[in-house]
């Protein structure tokens, strides 16, 4: 049997839109289907996923929307004349994380309700994380959240400092808490640039742990040009809170402040997953790179455990950390930029790398405290994704050939090394 | 919603709609007026002759040969090791999560032959002989994949030890084959559902599926297959690929529903 971390020249489509799905792909066993990094390279694709709208006005709705426009005129933040909308939906939801299935409460966009549904979903991947919030610096965001579970529920938007103590998200410090069929409107004024978050701050331990939480992406026109702009959440679950174990959070004896979020189930974490998927071998998440190629990854961790995400065989430019570029790095890498070939991150931490496509073939980029690289202790998963290089078709035209030629897979486009008798000549020997 | 078998199975199976209150591809909830579903997996015809299979480790305790299991046929045409199960159902009966399913390797062969079990829950496999066995398990991609199409491997392990076992939960859905590397000739077949609703035949074909909620369900059979393809490198026959049958059946409450398969 082959394995799919060793077969996943299978998989190759597109590039330039990464984390959607244009081309079609049948893959073989054991693949079922490619998940991709989210791509956050523009508002547009917020848009164009049916999450944003744009308006061609600052248009404020909230007297804290005009208390940052008045902040941001004070520090100096440019407004660009936009507002970008978001409209979210609190609910309760299932996840699937590597065929162990989990009661989540998530935020979604709106336009994904339909009626008492959420719509739009597969597993395994679930509505976790959260649709990310994209937008330009000196944008007026607004984000409206709908409350439709049963818990109360706020968000936090986190990393974003021209924005109104009010319109910050913590429970009874910035706000009352918003209960099932109320609403709250946040606005605030799109600076620094740079990978934020948000997430709800309501019983944060509780609530974070279960889902309710995402990415904010602010970019600036002097941001380095990149050809591709991807985000990696990264989590951690416990199956003792999953349905096979018996957890069913919302039912009046299930004392969720002492279960989810408690210091000592912490520790108990036992499935891994970027943007709300483990790898598995039919479920892999892949980097499909080209030649030449920059690459802007950002990583965010959302989880209550450090990580370490080693990439083989390339450089990584550390750029942005918590939103703010990592001197001397000033919007175009260099050999003299922060450079590594893990990205540490502690919970909470936002770190941005970029690196050159420089190579071929097929690469890992797993977590280094290994058991996190595995589900449930079964080596591989978990926070594991593999980088894999695309080439132009032979004719010249789309990216698949090489690898792919778009009719199916072509497992012999990386052929693995293999090993000889001891003695013998290397199997790839001139 | 969901469902469980078949060639969709990648999307389908592990497809589900979101509620905004949880639903899971299999809800377990109070059945009232459940009914039954009997019936008999029959071979028609005369069975055919097989030889049996050669033992090529441990014979002073395994013996020379063990008897083919693929095909038993009882006195009447009652098929064992035939499996029995719903299709099309997301909510029923509650799901039994603290026995796990059992595969011990006594005198060297896998028993029971063929078994079902609910993703979720755990297999425990025991070494009975005091031979080392071990137990390496893949999941196919397709319940309808032969001996002579790869999968997944779920696990390896080794029982060296007389008594041990190993229990591990299966978390994925579909057909799973048990082999020892240590015995070629042994072999488990499993059935992985995300609800409880499936059986086994025993040595008359007969099963019994019980408490369904009233409605109208697919009812599959599934069988490993006899005919054989040709024989791998260790001389153990290969056979075709496994036999999936589809009918409808209606359950009423409180009713029996009689449901017959024919293999031939």
């Amino acid at each position: 049997m082959k394995r799919l971390l060793f077969v996943l020249a299978a998989a190759l489509y597109c590039m330039g839109s990464a984390a959607t799905s244009v081309w079609a792909l049948t893959p073989g066993l054991p693949v079922k289907e490619i998940r991709f990094l989210i791509d956050v390279s523009s508002v547009d694709k917020a848009v164009a996923a049916g999450h944003a709208q744009v308006i061609n006005k600052t248009d404020p709705k909230t007297k804290g929307g005009i208390w940052a426009i008045g902040q941001a005129k004070k520090l100096g933040v440019k407004l660009s004349g936009q507002t970008v909308v978001y409209d979210i939906t609190a609910v309760e939801s299932t996840q699937d994380i590597a065929g162990v299935e989990f009661p989540v409460w998530a935020f979604v966009p709106s336009n994904k309700v339909k009626g008492d549904k959420v719509e739009g979903y597969k597993n395994p991947h679930g509505p976790v994380p959260g649709p990310t919030i994209i937008a330009n610096e000196g944008d007026l965001v607004r984000i409206t959240m709908r409350n439709k579970s049963k818990n109360n529920h706020t968000i936090h938007i986190h990393g974003p400092t021209v924005i109104a103590y009010d319109h910050d998200g913590t429970m009874n410090v910035a706000q009352v808490p918003v209960k099932v069929d109320q609403e709250f409107t946040y606005e605030f004024v799109a600076s620094p640039v740079g990978t934020h978050i948000y997430h709800c701050h309501v019983n944060a331990n509780e609530h974070m742990d279960m889902g309710l939480y995402g990415s904010i992406i602010i970019h600036s026109k002097k941001n380095e040009k990149v050809d591709q702009d991807l985000l990696a959440i990264l989590d951690e679950w416990d199956s003792k809170f999953s349905k096979e174990e018996g957890f069913s959070p919302t039912t009046a004896d299930q004392k969720m402040s002492v279960e989810v979020g408690h210091p000592r189930n912490i520790a108990r974490m036992n499935l891994f997953t970027i943007n709300g998927n483990a790898w598995t071998d039919e479920y892999p998440t892949v980097v499909a790179a080209q030649q030449g190629q920059k690459i802007r990854v950002r990583f965010v961790n959302f989880g209550s455990w450090p990580h370490n995400i080693h990439l083989h065989g390339h450089t990584l430019h550390w750029v942005a950390w918590d939103g703010r570029n990592v001197y001397p790095y000033n919007n175009k890498i260099t050999d003299n930029d922060m450079r590594s070939d893990s990205v540490s991150l502690l919970p909470g931490e936002r770190k941005d790398y970029i690196f050159e496509a420089n190579q071929d073939g097929r690469w890992v980029w797993h977590c280094h405290i290994v058991p996190h690289a595995t589900n449930d202790g079964v080596y591989h998963g978990g926070l594991l994704m593999a980088v894999v290089y695309l080439h132009p078709k032979k004719d010249g035209k789309g990216p698949y050939g090489g690898v792919l030629d778009g009719s199916g897979i072509d497992l012999d486009a990386y052929p693995l090394g293999k090993p000889v008798k001891i003695g013998d000549k290397p199997s790839d020997a001139i | 919603m969901k469902r469980l078998f078949g060639t969709t199975l990648a999307i389908s199976a592990l497809a589900l709609v979101a509620g905004i209150t949880a639903a899971y591809a299999y809800d377990e909830v109070e059945v009232k007026d459940g009914g039954k579903i009997i019936g008999q997996v029959k071979f028609v015809g005369n069975p055919p002759k097989f030889d049996p299979i050669k033992v090529n480790k441990n014979q002073d305790y395994c013996g020379n040969e063990v008897q083919v299991e693929a095909l038993i046929v009882g006195k009447e045409g009652g098929v064992k090791f035939a499996v029995a199960y719903l299709e099309n159902i997301d909510k029923g009966k509650a799901i039994v999560r603290n026995k796990p399913a059992d595969v011990n390797q006594k005198k060297c062969i896998f028993a029971p032959h063929v078994f079902t079990m609910v993703k979720g829950t755990d297999l425990a496999t025991t070494n009975s002989d005091p031979v080392l066995h071990n137990a390496n398990m893949e999941m196919k991609k397709e319940v309808t994949d032969g001996d002579e199409t790869g999968g997944i491997q779920m696990f390896n392990f080794g029982q060296p030890k007389q008594n041990q076992v190993y229990i591990k939960k299966v978390r994925k859905l579909g057909q799973v084959k048990l082999t020892c590397d240590s015995h070629t000739h042994m072999r488990s077949y499993g059935m992985v559902f995300d609800h409880p609703y499936s059986a086994v035949t025993d040595e008359s074909g007969s099963f019994e599926i019980d408490n369904v909620p009233p409605g109208k369900y697919t009812l599959k059979m599934w069988h490993e297959n006899w005919k054989t393809t040709g024989n791998d490198e260790d001389g153990r026959p290969l056979y075709g690929k496994p036999v999936v049958v589809a009918k409808e059946v209606v359950v009423t409450a409180n009713g029996t529903a009689q449901v017959s398969f024919d293999l031939k």
